[in-house]
């Protein structure tokens, strides 16, 4: 049974208000709110319009970073065109800051080998490297 | 007493300490007996198979021998034993058997996302949770398991499943959503379907 209490036990971690207060400013209807901390970012990870979601405050509540998880059926093309042929998207994540949007894709190849790419908006590649 | 009983005491730790020095590598028989269920367990439930278990526990517990020196001690021994067996299962399962999460997880959306979890999820019954996360894809049920009882961190769990830690988040974020979507639709009081019929249905999926 722990197991299952472990799974749907009620997050502990206290958040200060003005920091959970600012996830529906940001993201109104955001459900399933789960925080998590550390050296004072706060991390949110939630159901907003169906789809999942990481939001990373700081302790005054300001939106520091999101990310948002993108069906691989709404990839953007510049993304999807950026990366070779022989790859397969397993995984990509938009990832929002204030200055700029990237993608963080999780891609194999036909042997399974998998890499971690970072695209910027355009599909210009940031990094790439085998998981 | 046999060779290695009187070692029976000694931590998880000290034995992998001993056996890399040289001492006895006889001693990695406490190891293996310590852990052979739990890693046969843990096969098993990725796996479905009790002979493929075996197998893979036999391999995998090879493979953990081979690659003692290897154990730098950042984690627990047993933490390093989990995630390299996870990662054993589900690369087998994602090579052979073409287990493909994007392409499951499309044909099975979750329809509802609850928003009251913590409220009314705390009493479910063992059995029907166990039953359900048998019919969830291999790779949500191994990352509930490595979180919630194998308690490996998120970056663990995506060292051993190759994958980001953001993207193991979200996908732990969806699989407890599934699980409280399959537990409500079978179980839950607004359930019009027979849940065996249901039960059925899910299991082909």
């Amino acid at each position: 049974m722990d197991l299952f209490r472990s799974i749907f036990s009620p997050f502990s971690r206290s958040v200060p208000k003005r920091v959970s207060g600012s996830l529906p400013v940001h993201f109104a209807g955001a459900i399933g709110a789960e925080w998590t901390s550390n050296d004072e970012i706060y991390e949110a990870i939630f159901y907003h319009d169906d789809i999942e979601k990481i939001a990373r405050f700081d302790k005054e509540g300001t939106l520091i970073e999101y990310r948002v998880n993108i069906n691989p059926d709404q990839i953007p093309s510049p993304i999807r065109e950026a990366v070779a042929a022989e790859l397969e998207i397993m995984n990509c994540i938009a990832v929002y800051t204030s200055e700029k949007l990237n993608y963080e894709l999780i891609v194999r190849d036909r042997k399974f080998v998998r890499y971690l790419l970072m695209l910027d908006s355009l599909g210009n590649s940031l990094l790439s490297e085998q998981l | 007493m046999g060779r290695t009983e009187s070692y029976n005491s000694l931590s998880d730790e000290e034995l992998v300490r001993k056996i890399v020095q040289g001492e006895d590598s006889a001693l990695f028989e406490v190891l293996f007996n310590r852990y052979k269920g739990k890693v046969l367990d843990k096969c098993y439930s990725l796996l479905h198979n009790r002979e493929m278990a075996e197998e893979f526990t036999e391999d995998i517990l090879s493979r953990v021998y081979e690659k003692l020196s290897g154990f730098r001690g950042s984690s627990s021994f047993s933490s390093w034993l989990y995630s390299i067996t996870y990662n054993y299962c589900i690369d087998y399962l994602r090579e052979k058997k073409k287990l493909h999460y994007p392409e499951w997880n499309r044909q099975n959306e979750i329809p509802e996302i609850a928003d009251d979890i913590e409220e009314d999820m705390t009493e479910v019954q063992y059995s029907r949770m166990l039953r359900i996360m048998d019919i969830m894809h291999a790779e949500e049920r191994a990352m509930l398991l490595m979180k919630y009882k194998d308690e490996l961190s998120v970056r663990q769990i995506a060292a051993s499943l190759r994958l980001t830690e953001g993207a193991v988040k979200m996908r732990i974020k969806r699989a407890k959503a599934r699980l409280v979507y399959l537990y409500r639709k079978l179980y839950g009081n607004y359930c019009v379907f027979s849940s065996v019929l249901l039960f059925d249905r899910l299991s082909s999926l």
